[in-house]
């Protein structure tokens, strides 16, 4: 064998792989790198749980896809930010305004969180990515339910309570839970930015408190019902209360229900403590 | 049917066939290793609770070696795994994840099946197993090596990569490395002494846009993701005598992914490397600068599991505890500038320095930054996606990510008596490494004396010291180890920081060796914090409890 033939001839295999190598990593050009999406018909309200840190630097950037997700969808998205794990700042802790609880770190467990900031969508899939967020809340919006919920909550001073009322009906029988968690908003604590600082003055926002009764919920069932139009509606009615922390802002409160069954969560709904 | 679907099942059969068949020339090796703990939970050092008794990682490799035929397969059990492997938990399972056939003829190799490959230093092609990250990254599919021509190194390989235990065919990747050893074709090198390789390289991976996609937040926007991306590695390699000299460049294709916040702008990576080497007196000088050149087989994860490639680090890998404290992690998708010098040279026996037995001294020094960008970072949207990232300047130099600069002697100052010390200053952006934390700078000193009591008695300790004012602050370090020739050792140690928390993080082993057998046995508590080996980095839960680990090799 003619080793410099071979080699010729190798070189030349190099070569035209190179050329092929060239041609089939054309860039995309910079306007045409977006593709654009059809409307989508909403079916249901998602619970959106943002395992989230204050000493977690890329977290902030996850609370902006938030804000603009709320921008694009409304009241379809109910975020709640779960602090836990090890760039979380305890309640308990002194000297500093912390936001993580034994509860949100249970939920972290219990999701197999292995990085933060990830994002859990009506506790039904894998913790994502944050950059996997947009389009799985998009999915998530238009798988039908049968399920339907209405939450109200409302202070009563003189107990010193908030008395909460859920009202929940399913064209489809369902044994699942109902869980009522309460989130505050507009708590101003430290929080790590992207840049590595440390933001003292930081908005919080839809931050997990805690869930009343245990974070099992309460088993419902909800039986199948025909909606018929013009025809009262069959809801079901929870109640449910319990007495803010004095830690916690009154007015900044809201509660969140859902009803949860095997697949997740099939439907959510929140409302401000008035 | 996909290759990787009728692969396994044909493999593990002609693997058994061959086996049953092993003849004359044939040779059979393997290994077990197991590590295993009784986890406790401890309030004091946060190490949680576990549902399970024993958690451990098992593996078993089998190899069966001949001229023409090898073949081999490894079974792991990993279903309940040690702490912090089950960070993701697809980390899970239990099965073969690895096996394979080799064909060997005249300088011709075939592999089918499941293999490790890396093209130069590893910028766009390296995968490989490193058990204690958890990484195992291998390739499914099938290799070709040609070495039957003088000279000539070839090769090529297509597959699937693992990941945990999945192999997705909706992520392919393939390669191509030639290398060229010049002196083979130019005498006048040969004659001189002159040993000079060329080579390139040729990554393609392939994946599909569908299968994670991702939507601009408050938009109804979809991002455009390449279905393939490429890479290309060119490099050379020179040798004459005590010098060694070493050039790479490598560049990828537009990659959009979590790790670069799905930027378009193409990566690339440049590295130059020199060294000198005689008797007595060696010394290492290189540089590299990348950027955005993390290439994962699955570009929506942003973790260690499923990169193509590994970009070397330049940072001394110590052994000593509280000089590994705040280990660097190569930042692959924003990019550095990384420098490393060192030198190790030898004073001679019987010289004002090197006294009777000789003295060893060792500088290292390591400095990594940032790429410096210029104007802002363009958004769209409000977001990176679809942008092309911040500008860079080539030999700008961004924020300092990490620096070390230490000192080793060595010194035996009797037969039986020997020392080393180590001086080091740290900085470390545990901001860039861990996400959180700022700069840490530290100063760390170590003695280690080693006493040879007597022909089967060994007596060796470290006496470490960390001081910093940032993060937890002050920390000492004992350790005691007694070695009884040739079965036993003992050793206890402590980690103790008492510049904050007061915690202790004690530590109690004994091992026993028996002709292949390696078993040792342990108590104590592991710190939280980070395992890095090459430049890849695994968080490390805090734990206490029994350590069990075993292995056997034969």
């Amino acid at each position: 064998m003619n080793i410099t033939h071979t080699l010729r001839n190798l070189l030349a295999v190099a070569a035209a792989g190179t050329m092929l190598a060239l041609t089939s990593c054309s860039e995309i050009p910079e306007d045409e790198r977006f593709i654009e999406l059809p409307q989508i018909k909403v079916e249901r309200t998602i619970l959106l749980e943002d395992f989230t840190g204050q000493a977690c630097i890329n977290c902030p950037k996850a609370h902006d896809i938030i804000a603009s997700l709320q921008q694009q969808y409304g009241h379809n998205i109910i975020p709640v930010a779960i602090h836990a794990g090890s760039l979380s700042w305890p309640t308990t802790m002194p000297g500093v305004v912390g936001l993580a609880t034994t509860q949100g770190n249970e939920m972290a467990t219990a999701a197999k969180v292995g990085s933060y900031p990830s994002g859990v969508i009506n506790m039904a899939t894998a913790p994502l990515d944050m950059n996997e967020w947009s389009a799985a809340v998009r999915t998530a919006l238009t798988a039908p339910t049968p399920v339907q919920i209405t939450v109200e909550a409302h202070h009563n001073s003189a107990a010193n309570c908030v008395e909460i009322t859920a009202k929940a009906v399913s064209t489809a029988d369902i044994n699942g839970t109902i869980h009522f968690w309460v989130i505050e908003n507009d708590i101003v604590a430290p929080q790590f930015m992207p840049d590595g600082s440390l933001n003292m003055n930081y908005t919080h926002n839809h931050v997990f408190r805690t869930a009343i009764g245990s974070l099992a919920g309460e088993p419902i069932a909800l039986p199948k019902s025909v909606l018929l139009e013009g025809q009262e509606i069959p809801y079901t009615t929870v109640t449910s209360s319990f007495t803010p922390d004095p830690s916690w802002k009154l007015a900044n409160l809201a509660v969140v229900a859902f009803v949860k069954t095997g697949s997740g969560v099939a439907n959510a709904a929140e409302a401000t403590v008035k | 049917m996909q290759l990787h679907k009728w692969l396994l099942p044909a493999a593990a059969a002609a693997l058994c066939a061959y086996g049953a068949q092993a003849q004359e020339g044939v040779t059979v090796h393997g290994s077990v290793q197991a590590n295993t703990l009784m986890p406790q939970s401890d309030s004091e050092i946060n190490a949680k609770e576990y549902d399970e008794a024993l958690l451990g990682n098992v593996y078993a490799d089998l190899g069966v070696y001949s001229k023409y035929l090898d073949g081999g397969l490894r079974v792991e059990y990993l279903q309940h795994p040690l702490p912090g492997f089950d960070s993701d938990p697809n980390f899970k399972g239990w099965g073969v994840p690895n096996i394979y056939l080799k064909g060997k003829f005249k300088g011709m190799e075939l592999t089918a099946g499941d293999f490790y490959e890396q093209f130069g230093s590893g910028f766009i092609l390296r995968t490989y197993e490193d058990r204690p990250l958890g990484i195992d990254n291998s390739i499914r599919g099938a290799r070709l090596k040609v070495n039957a021509l003088k000279g000539v190194r070839f090769t090529a390989l297509g597959g699937v990569q693992r990941r945990f235990w999945n192999w997705s065919d909706k992520r392919t990747l393939g390669g191509t490395d030639l290398e060229l050893q010049l002196d083979d074709y130019i005498g006048k090198l040969s004659r001189n002494g002159i040993a000079w390789t060329a080579a390139a390289s040729y990554v393609l991976k392939s994946e599909d846009p569908d299968v994670d996609p991702v939507d601009i937040p408050g938009q109804p926007l979809r991002l455009k993701l390449p279905r393939n991306v490429s890479a290309m590695d060119f490099r050379t390699h020179f040798n004459k005598g005590s010098i060694d000299l070493l050039g790479e460049y490598a560049w990828k294709g537009s990659d959009p992914s979590a790790g670069n916040g799905y930027i378009y702008k193409p990566g690339n990576a440049a590295m130059l490397s020199a060294t000198f080497s005689r008797t007595g007196w060696s010394a290492l000088v290189q540089a590299k600068r990348s950027e955005n050149m993390a290439y994962r087989s699955r570009r929506a994860t942003n973790d260690i599991y499923s990169y193509i490639n590994n970009m070397p680090p330049f940072s001394y890998q110590h052994t000593y505890s509280l000089a590994a404290m705040y280990p660097y992690g190569t930042q692959a998708a924003t990019g550095e500038w990384a420098f490393q010098a060192a030198t190790a040279y030898t004073f001679k026996r019987k010289t004002a320095l090197g006294g009777k037995y000789g003295t060893k001294v060792k500088l290292n020094v390591s400095y990594i930054t940032g790429l410096k960008t210029e104007g802002e970072t363009p958004l769209k949207y409000g977001y990176t996606y679809g942008t092309n990232g911040p500008k860079t300047s080539f030999f700008g130099l961004g924020d300092r990510f990490y620096e070390d600069i230490n000192v080793q002697v060595e010194k035996k100052v009797s037969s039986d008596l020997q020392f080393n010390f180590m001086y080091m200053y740290q900085a470390y952006n545990k901001t860039v490494v861990e996400g959180e934390g700022g700069n840490i700078y530290s100063s760390i000193f170590v003695v280690e004396p080693k006493y040879r009591i007597n022909k089967k008695l060994t007596l060796r300790s470290e006496l470490q010291y960390l001081h910093t004012r940032q993060d937890k602050k002050d920390w000492a370090y004992g350790l005691v180890e007694l070695s009884v020739l040739p079965y036993l050792m003992f050793s206890v140690s402590d980690q103790w920081n008492f510049g904050s928390t007061g915690t202790h993080y004690y530590m109690a082993t004994v091992t026993g060796n028996y002709k292949s057998n390696r078993l040792m046995l342990g108590y104590g508590r592991t710190r939280q914090g980070f395992d890095c080996s090459g430049g890849v980095c695994r968080e490390v839960p805090a734990q206490r409890g029994f350590q069990l680990v075993y292995n056997y090799n034969f």
